[in-house]
């Protein structure tokens, strides 16, 4: 029997405890959902020994002080973060975190601004920027779409603006500039919320149906 | 003979004696014996061929009767003694346990223990009152002096023996004090034959010395006669003296006294059976009893005077101090054992004369008998204590008073005017005799009474004599008996009762200290110990704070504190909610099951069933029906513009950020993305993951989407896992080899394109963001083209990235892919193949949802309209 027929038997059978979940939780579904966490780790802790540290450690030349330094520090530090197993000695790793931690946040951190706040803020107010239109529909296609992106942005805004003042009946009640702001602002949340449930139903159905032709093709 | 020297006095002194005949300051070091110590045993025996021939006949004798008594003893059992209901009756007999251990005051007062241990303590007893009465008797036919001697004349001549161990174990030495004279049954009648001119002679010649005789004196008037077995029976009645309260013996010591010697001074002699009489009129001056007649005042203070004067006549110097609490008082009891062999004998008429208890004790005591004695001693003082002493006997109850003399000595010594009242007093008995006994004791020691007048006033009964002889001691009664002569003298002719309010408060001693309550069950309020007056009688006389005052049921008790926790309305209300929380959450809840459960899971199983039915009915016809269109979103026409303007052959770096369970919809974006690129660039594609399970994905995608079909010629390379996540990004995007040593480029702008395929928007923005920050300081970065194939549920999160132009160009979802391979001709890609089922899929699931929708709409209009009928 060849790998690939016991691959597409055993892709059958977990595909069948995966489905067994529309009945009910039961066993089958767990072993399979344990079955599958487990081969992910064991296979990320594989690939990172031998696509990280492994390749890593052989560039180091030994005669080279400088590359000596370099692959010491880092694996001292991921040794120190094993420290973090017991609690006791937790505090080893500490510093190692914080280097973690402090590159990563400062990393995303720059990222988003330069990345996400500036570029948008931009694309924002160029989106009423009749200049950059090849032609006047374009024009007012853009000017429609920054509108409705404005506003959706504007009133999706107001929307989670949750102030409000006490009515003389003791009832909160927002303002009433706010109001109608949060209820378009609710309209967009709808649509939004609309649009990824359709994304995920759309990326479930693909992988229903990539399944299901599995099944079709494997009992063919 | 060399002459000794006294340390003390500066007098000399015989070389065979050890103390001074003068002041009985110890002349030898070794010759002190200390309270605790052991007396060492000597051997005098050998002095007895030196002893008068009827001396000898009457040791002889006396050894005789002392081992026919010793055998009939041996065979009778020792009779158990009724010991009065007192509270020191059980200490006595506590003490007369061989198991038991001997105190250290016991220990001490070492000589009469052996006699004590070898006589019973009934016989004894028995034998005084006999021995008593039979003087009574022969008192109106027979000379005093030669009752007396016949008396002696029966007790053993042989030296006595000490045995330290032996005499320690018997505490009931005080009992057998009395058991030293000869046994009852011995008739006296034929000792009174004996020759006793020699003691006449002696009497006439103490009356004519007119001071006390000197030792050198003494010494060369009897020169070959001197030997020391006198000497030690002289140191029993010393030893007697001590013990009745006279710190220094009464008589200075005499060597000529110890033999019928004519030149022997009286005072040793006289002295010493007064003092013995004294100490007896001590023990027995507890209960007075009337005298026959009432003695002045004033002859009461001058017969204390005489008395004191006992123990002053021949000493030239000045007493010792005698304090009740001196503890050289113990020196002279620890003492007495040594010197009952080595000092000289002082006549022990008094007892020897009253008790006939011919057992070992005897023998230990009977050479006094053959001490002289003073004249007028002898013939007047002897007489009429004998006589007294077995007509009145005086000894109160045991258990009634039997132990309030001991506590009185105290009490009288601070009270002489009671004295003078006391009805006991003996000065009757000498002034009745028209004796001085106010003469002055250092130049007339012979006139001074011989015995004690309370034996004559206070003549102990049975019962007395047992309450007295068998009481057991202890250290802390026995300190009261340090004191002087004169005192001890004075305190046992008055009444403890008359003169309890004057006792002084004494140390308590460790027995009765354990005795004592607690004192933390006491009253706090109570008066403490030091403000309680001490006892007045009973065997406690003397001490106080010893029993509380209030009793011990009525001690104040702890204040009771009350177990009610005093609250609040508001802690209780607290308390209340809070216990009612507990409750709450340990009482079990019925678990209320949902009626619609059932019909829930009909619901989800019916749904399942026509989507698996369905999509399975499409799927296994193969249906390629439906139509796809040909327009192209607008991302995605860049993304196609994007494409095209690739160069060929240039690296591209395809980034594969998406988990295995969207892998399916992924590898149909990648596919028709990467198809149409590998089909008209061929690029070398260089696949790169931030997710560990990426390089695994990149291999199923090129499998999947048949890139690595040999017929297309694709070149890529797996560069694998990128750590770090943002970082991770943006070092890859700083420098390539450096992040990921597998990549073949050195920066990170020779990738002609750039393509993320993202099931989620965090990992394509993580890429977004990087890139653009880096096309921010970099112009190399601007011509980049960044293509991103998202799934349909990241990419409507990634939109305005590709609306701000960040991203190049964008697929998104099987819609997407479908229409990218249908406008670039990709056939059959995978996209077109799932599109009639992925229609379907949609249209039943748009179905569903109005029909639920509706469903859920009418069964909410119902009731509504049932309730408006």
């Amino acid at each position: 029997m060849s790998p690939d027929i016991l691959a597409a038997i055993f892709g059958l059978i977990f595909t069948l405890m995966v489905f067994s979940y529309l009945l009910r939780d039961n066993p089958l579904f767990r072993i399979a959902v344990y079955l599958f966490v487990g081969v992910s780790s064991g296979y990320a802790a594989t690939v990172i020994v031998y696509s990280v540290l492994i390749p890593r450690l052989r560039l180091v030349q030994a005669d080279d002080l400088n590359q000596l330094v370099v692959a010491i520090v880092p694996v001292l530090l991921g040794v120190s973060l094993l420290a973090k197993l017991s609690p006791r000695i937790s505090w080893i790793g500490n510093f190692a975190m914080a280097l973690l931690v402090g590159v990563g946040a400062a990393s995303a951190l720059g990222g988003a601004v330069l990345g996400t706040l500036i570029p948008q803020a931009q694309a924002a107010i160029d989106a009423f920027d009749f200049r950059a239109a090849p032609s006047a529909s374009d024009a007012i296609f853009g000017l429609v779409s920054g509108v409705v992106m404005l506003a959706g942005t504007v009133f999706t805004l107001g929307y989670f603006h949750f102030s409000a003042e006490r009515a003389p009946d003791g009832s909160a009640r927002r303002n009433r500039v706010f109001e109608p702001i949060a209820w378009v602002g609710n309209i967009f949340i709808a649509i939004t919320f609309g649009v990824l449930f359709a994304g995920v139903y759309m990326a479930a159905l693909t992988a229903m149906i990539e399944r299901l032709g599995f099944l079709i093709n494997f009992l063919r | 003979m060399a002459d000794i020297r006294c340390p003390s006095c500066g007098k000399n002194n015989p070389d065979f004696l050890d103390h001074c005949q003068f002041c009985q300051s110890p002349l030898k070091p070794e010759s002190i014996l200390r309270a605790g110590e052991t007396p060492t045993k000597k051997h005098t025996g050998e002095l007895e061929p030196v002893l008068p021939e009827w001396l000898r006949d009457l040791r002889q004798q006396a050894r005789q009767s002392a081992e026919e008594e010793a055998v009939q003893q041996a065979a009778r059992p020792k009779e158990q003694k009724d010991e009065p209901p007192d509270l020191l009756a059980g200490l006595a007999s506590q003490a007369g346990a061989e198991d038991d251990e001997i105190p250290d005051w016991l220990a001490s007062i070492g000589p009469t223990a052996k006699a004590a241990s070898e006589t019973p303590v009934e016989e004894n007893r028995q034998s005084l009152m006999e021995d008593s009465e039979d003087q009574s008797e022969e008192q109106e036919e027979k000379d005093e002096l030669s009752a007396w001697l016949s008396e002696a004349s029966q007790e053993p001549s042989e030296p006595f023996t000490l045995e330290p161990g032996v005499f320690q174990d018997d505490p009931d030495w005080m009992s057998n004090l009395g058991s030293t004279t000869g046994s009852p049954g011995e008739p006296s009648a034929p000792k009174e034959e004996e020759d006793l001119s020699w003691l006449h002679n002696l009497e006439a010649s103490a009356k004519q010395s007119a001071e006390p005789a000197e030792p050198g004196r003494d010494t060369s008037r009897t020169p070959g006669s001197a030997s020391t077995q006198p000497f030690s029976e002289e140191q029993d009645l010393g030893w007697l003296n001590n013990l009745g309260g006279l710190s220094e013996p009464a008589a200075p010591f005499d060597p000529s006294g110890r033999v019928p010697a004519q030149d022997q001074p009286a005072p040793a002699e006289s002295s010493a059976p007064q003092d013995d009489l004294s100490w007896l009129e001590n023990l027995g001056g507890t209960e007075p009893l009337q005298p026959p007649q009432s003695p002045p005042p004033a002859e009461d203070l001058s017969w204390l005077n005489n008395l004191a004067g006992t123990s002053k006549l021949s000493q030239p110097q000045p007493e010792k101090s005698s304090s009740p609490e001196d503890p050289g008082w113990l020196n002279t009891l620890g003492r007495t054992p040594e010197s009952l062999q080595d000092e000289p004998a002082q006549p022990l008429s008094d007892t020897e004369s009253m008790f006939d208890a011919p057992d070992s004790s005897s023998e230990i005591f009977s050479p006094r008998r053959t001490a002289p004695l003073g004249e007028e001693a002898l013939d007047e003082s002897l007489p009429d204590w004998l006589k007294s002493a077995t007509e009145k006997p005086s000894m109160p109850p045991l258990g009634a008073e039997g132990l309030d003399w001991l506590a009185s000595h105290d009490l009288d010594r601070d009270q002489p005017s009671l004295t003078q009242e006391s009805p006991t007093s003996p000065p009757q008995d000498i002034s009745g005799e028209g004796e001085p006994a106010t003469s002055p004791p250092s130049d007339q020691p012979q006139e001074i009474p011989v015995f004690v007048p309370p034996s004559e006033t206070t003549p102990a009964s049975d019962q007395d004599v047992d309450s007295l002889f068998s009481m057991d001691m202890p250290d802390w009664l026995s300190s009261p008996e340090a004191g002087t002569g004169e005192d001890s003298t004075r305190e046992a002719e008055t009444p403890p009762v008359e003169s309890g309010d004057s006792l002084a408060p004494v140390e308590l001693p460790s027995w009765v200290q354990a005795m004592r309550p607690v004192e933390a069950v006491l009253s706090e309020t109570g008066p403490g110990a030091a403000e309680q007056a001490p006892e007045k009688e009973g065997p406690l006389a003397g001490l106080g704070g010893v029993i509380p005052l209030l009793p011990i049921g009525s001690t104040r008790r702890p204040k009771a504190l009350s177990l009610t926790l005093q609250t609040t309305d508001e802690q209780r209300t607290g308390a209340a909610i809070l216990e009612e929380i507990l409750t709450s959450e340990t009482s079990p809840r019925p678990l209320v099951a949902p009626a619609s459960v059932s019909s829930q899971n009909i619901l989800r199983w019916t749904l399942a069933g026509v989507v698996l039915l369905v999509l399975g009915l499409m799927i296994g016809l193969r249906s390629q029906r439906m139509p796809v269109s040909s327009a192209l979103p607008v991302e995605a026409g860049a993304a196609s513009n994007a494409i095209a303007n690739i160069a060929e052959g240039a690296p591209v770096l395809v980034i594969v950020d998406y988990e295995p369970a969207r892998a399916a919809e992924m590898e149909v974006l990648g596919g028709a993305l990467l198809n149409t690129m590998v089909s008209s660039r061929r690029p070398t594609l260089s696949f790169l993951s931030t997710s560990p399970n990426g390089p695994a994905l990149a291999e199923r995608l090129m499998v999947n989407t048949q890139l690595n079909n040999g017929s297309q010629g694709v070149q890529y390379s797996n560069l694998g896992y990128l750590p770090g996540g943002s970082a991770g990004v943006l070092a890859f995007i700083e420098s390539p080899q450096t992040a990921v040593p597998a990549a073949r480029i050195e920066s990170f702008s020779q990738y002609a394109a750039v393509i993320v395929l993202t099931d989620h928007a965090e990992s394509g923005r993580a890429w977004v963001e990087q890139l653009e920050a880096r096309r921010q300081t970099d112009l190399a970065f601007a011509n980049q083209p960044m293509l991103v194939a998202a799934s349909a549920q990241a990419g409507p999160l990634l939109q305005p990235y590709v609306s701000s132009r960040q991203v190049t160009g964008m697929i998104s979802g099987l819609p997407d892919a479908a229409r990218y391979e249908a406008v670039n001709n990709i056939s059959p890609g995978i996209a077109r193949s799932y599109w009639d089922a992925f229609g379907v899929g949609l249209l039943l699931a748009i179905v569903l949802i109005v029909f639920g929708s509706l469903w859920s709409l009418l069964m909410s209009i119902r009731p509504r309209r049932a309730g408006t009928e």
